[in-house]
């Protein structure tokens, strides 16, 4: 009994109140929503909208309301829309300007759709707008920090280049173009970064490439040759580059160009060469002592004169390295701390070591500009130079002994010469007397005798210092030493058989001439061989060997097997008036007057003596000069 | 005796050489003056002519090698023979060694000093040498 077309008011109410909730649901979904939400009419007129509309829109509710949409976007926007989306379908996306209460163009992302009546006409416009002014501030930024970037990738001084997984350049700033002499980009982009560097560093690169690709960071050395002929070394990192996933797309490199220091240091490590060599090579000990007595630096000089290695004396004590008695005795200790209080060298002073004299000398020292000062130990030998400054002091002594005796001779000579002739003529009267008859006059002749006799023998001592002041006076010929010598050993027979002395000649054959006077030269070795004699007194040996030296001299040795010269005396016995003899037994003048003749042929004569092992005289005669055909004409 | 018309005249500053030359000579039958230096030399020389000159190099006033270059003027014959214990300059040196004066040295051996006076006297050693070389002055 129901009529179905009636429906319970009951009924009308539950759909009512469902309606009413459906639109309470809708409404409250709209209210929250965060985007704004607009509904346009077909005329373009605003139907609704939600609350995100006013805030964005900074208007109130009643402002908007029936208000047509031209107020709220700029016309031109608007118009473009429309017509893409009568073209292009119901649903719309895009972005324009929205112009706000207060004038202020708000930049928002809209998205629409179009809703069509019954009959496929358009009905109306959803459209929900998106405030995207966050989004564009943070492109904005993004952008900003990309140029800042870009900037300094530019403006770097290093190269620094972007190179994709095969090695090949994708990127390279402008001091990357600028440092390899390029042009431009395209010249370089597409290649091989191996290839760009020399031959034997393209595995290097290779290397650091593949180092990359596994994601760690390289670092790497090379060298370039650019397309002007510019020898360049680098010093290169190069990093992975991944995408947001993580896989590695590209690798930025930086390289520094680092020919400058590396041709600097090329240059220190030079000097620094060079200086150690000049130091290694010296013939002079250097030592330089720390603060605490140890060595902390010798040159390869002094190791090899004392016979260690490096490590027998770097890092030890100057006591372990020298011996702690000679410390002692020069106070080196001492010495040292003063240097390394005053800062200044010391004096050099010289030492006795094994028979050679040493000058020494304290000077500070600093290793590094800011450490406290050490101290370095030169030590030189000077024996050559001392001996050398001996012979001068010796031969200015000779020659003033010299002059002074020929000063004294000739005084002496007179009346010594008168002595003499009126001795000999009283002798010669006695010849007529018969001692028989006359017994006191035999006495008086043997008294005349010894007079003559010493007389005599004053004349030979001045004959021999008249020949010892009278230099470079002598007529000089061709002469044969071994002739001279062999001379001198039939003279000295006899003699020195009867003092048991074995002669012995070694003489080299064919030995040039020497130019000097035989007389005089005989002389010489008559002089050396009862030098020698004389030193032999219970007999020995006697050798004499001539020689062509090395450097073109002739010499001649005398040797003998008596008790040798006692070291002090060796730098004397050329003195004039020296001998080692009982007074009365030598003159004291054979070896000045050798030393005066040979000097005269301008050579030289050292005499060396081994305690016990004999006397050895060393003669150094210089040889004949040729005569050439000037020479024989006598034009020189 | 054979060299009483001999005259030799010896020059030297020691009185007592002077004397033991005189008393040699004489012996020899010499006729001998003696002065004490080379400018009393040179005027003896002016005054006489004497067959040989024993001359001292180092005198004071004019020593021997001037005087011996001033009597060569005044007598060109004139034959000298060095007695010295002075050393010789290179010139004198080469004079006697080419034989153009005699020499002995100081001290001397009685006997040699008067054989050699006695040589240069009867001109049998260097006098041979010594007119040859006054034939041909270049050689000086």
């Amino acid at each position: 009994m129901s009529d179905p077309s009636l429906i319970d008011a009951t009924e009308y109410k539950k759909i009512g109140e469902a309606c009413k909730e459906a639109r309470e649901y809708a409404d409250n979904i709209i209210a929250s929503m965060a985007d704004a939400l607009l509904v346009v009419s077909a005329d373009g007129n605003i139907q609704s909208f939600n609350q995100a509309t006013c805030n964005l829109l900074s208007l109130k509710g009643e402002a908007l309301q029936g208000e047509s949409i031209d107020t709220i976007f700029s016309a031109e926007a608007l118009r473009r829309q429309f017509r893409r989306i009568l073209k292009k379908g119901p649903v719309l996306n895009f972005e324009t300007t929205f112009i706000s209460g207060t004038g202020e163009r708000i930049p928002v992302n809209i998205s629409g759709s179009v809703i069509y009546n019954e009959e496929k006409k358009l009905q109306r416009f959803i459209l929900v707008a998106r405030d995207i002014r966050p989004r564009l501030a943070m492109e904005t930024a993004l952008k900003e920090s990309e140029e800042k970037y870009r900037k300094l990738v530019e403006s770097s001084a290093d190269c620094i280049h972007m190179i994709d997984t095969e090695g090949r350049f994708v990127h390279i700033n402008r001091a990357g173009l600028r440092l390899n002499c390029l042009k431009h980009e395209k010249e370089i982009l597409g290649k091989s970064y191996q290839k760009m560097v020399h031959k034997k560093y393209e595995h290097v690169v290779a290397e650091a490439i593949q180092k990359v690709l596994k994601g760690e960071t390289a670092s790497f050395h090379y060298e370039t040759t650019s397309p002007n002929g510019d020898h360049k070394w680098w010093d290169s990192n190069l990093v992975p580059i991944r995408c947001s996933d993580g896989k590695i797309v590209n690798m930025v490199g930086i390289s520094r160009d680092v020919t400058e220091q590396r041709q600097s240091s090329k240059t220190i490590e030079f000097l620094r060469e060079y200086a150690s060599n000049i130091v290694a090579n010296l013939p002079i000990s250097i030592l330089i002592v720390d603060r605490n007595f140890h060595i902390s630096f010798t040159n390869e000089y002094f190791l090899k004169k004392m016979g260690k290695d490096q490590t027998q004396a770097v890092g030890k004590s100057l006591e372990a390295v020298l011996g702690s008695t000679y410390i002692a005795n020069l106070e080196l200790n001492k010495k040292i701390k003063t240097v390394f209080q005053i800062k200044e060298a010391l004096p050099k002073e010289r030492f006795q070591f094994k028979e050679r004299t040493y000058d020494y000398q304290i000077l500070p020292f600093r290793e590094q500009i800011g450490r406290r000062h050490g101290a370095m130990l030169v030590i030189e030998d000077v024996t050559t130079m001392v001996s050398l400054e001996e012979q001068v002091r010796h031969s200015e002594k000779m020659a003033a002994v010299g002059q002074f005796t020929a000063g004294v001779i000739h005084e002496v000579n007179n009346p010594l010469c008168v002595v003499l002739g009126n001795v000999q003529y009283l002798l010669d009267h006695f010849h007529d007397l018969d001692f028989s008859k006359h017994q006191a006059a035999e006495n008086l002749f043997q008294t005349l005798q010894v007079i003559d006799e010493e007389a005599r023998r004053c004349g030979e001592i001045v004959a021999n210092l008249l020949h010892f002041s009278h230099k470079g006076k002598i007529d000089k010929k061709q002469v044969q030493i071994n002739h001279v010598v062999r001379r001198m050993a039939q003279m000295l027979e006899h003699q020195l058989q009867l003092s048991k002395i074995k002669p012995v000649f070694d003489l080299a054959s064919k030995l040039p001439p020497v130019e000097g006077d035989a007389n005089l030269l005989q002389q010489v070795f008559v002089n050396l061989g009862l030098n020698a004699q004389h030193a032999m007194s219970r007999g020995g040996t006697l050798s004499v060997k001539t020689s062509l030296n090395e450097a073109g001299w002739i010499q001649i040795i005398f040797k003998d097997t008596g008790p040798g010269i006692p070291k002090k005396y060796l730098n004397r016995i050329f003195e004039p008036f020296f001998t080692t003899q009982k007074a009365g037994k030598g003159t004291g003048l054979g070896l000045s007057v050798v030393h005066s003749i040979i000097e005269e042929h301008g050579g030289h004569i050292a005499a060396e003596s081994m305690r016990r092992k004999g006397a050895v005289f060393k003669i150094r005669l210089p040889v004949a000069k040729k005569q050439g055909l000037l020479g024989k004409w006598g034009l020189r | 005796m054979k060299h009483s018309q001999k005259k030799v005249l010896i020059v030297d500053d020691e009185p007592q050489i002077c004397s033991l030359l005189a008393k040699l000579l004489k012996q020899e039958g010499l006729n001998i003056e003696t002065v004490s230096d080379g400018a009393r030399a040179i005027e003896t020389a002016k005054r006489r002519t004497f067959s040989l000159i024993l001359m001292d190099l180092r005198m004071f006033n004019v020593d021997g090698e001037k005087a011996i270059a001033e009597i060569e003027k005044i007598d060109t014959k004139a034959k000298f023979l060095i007695v010295t214990g002075y050393v010789l300059s290179p010139v004198l040196e080469k004079k006697i060694a080419t034989g153009l004066y005699g020499y002995m040295a100081k001290p001397f051996d009685n006997h040699q000093l008067v054989q050699k006076v006695k040589k240069m006297i009867a001109g049998r050693v260097d006098g041979k040498t010594r007119r040859k070389i006054k034939q041909n002055p270049g050689h000086r």
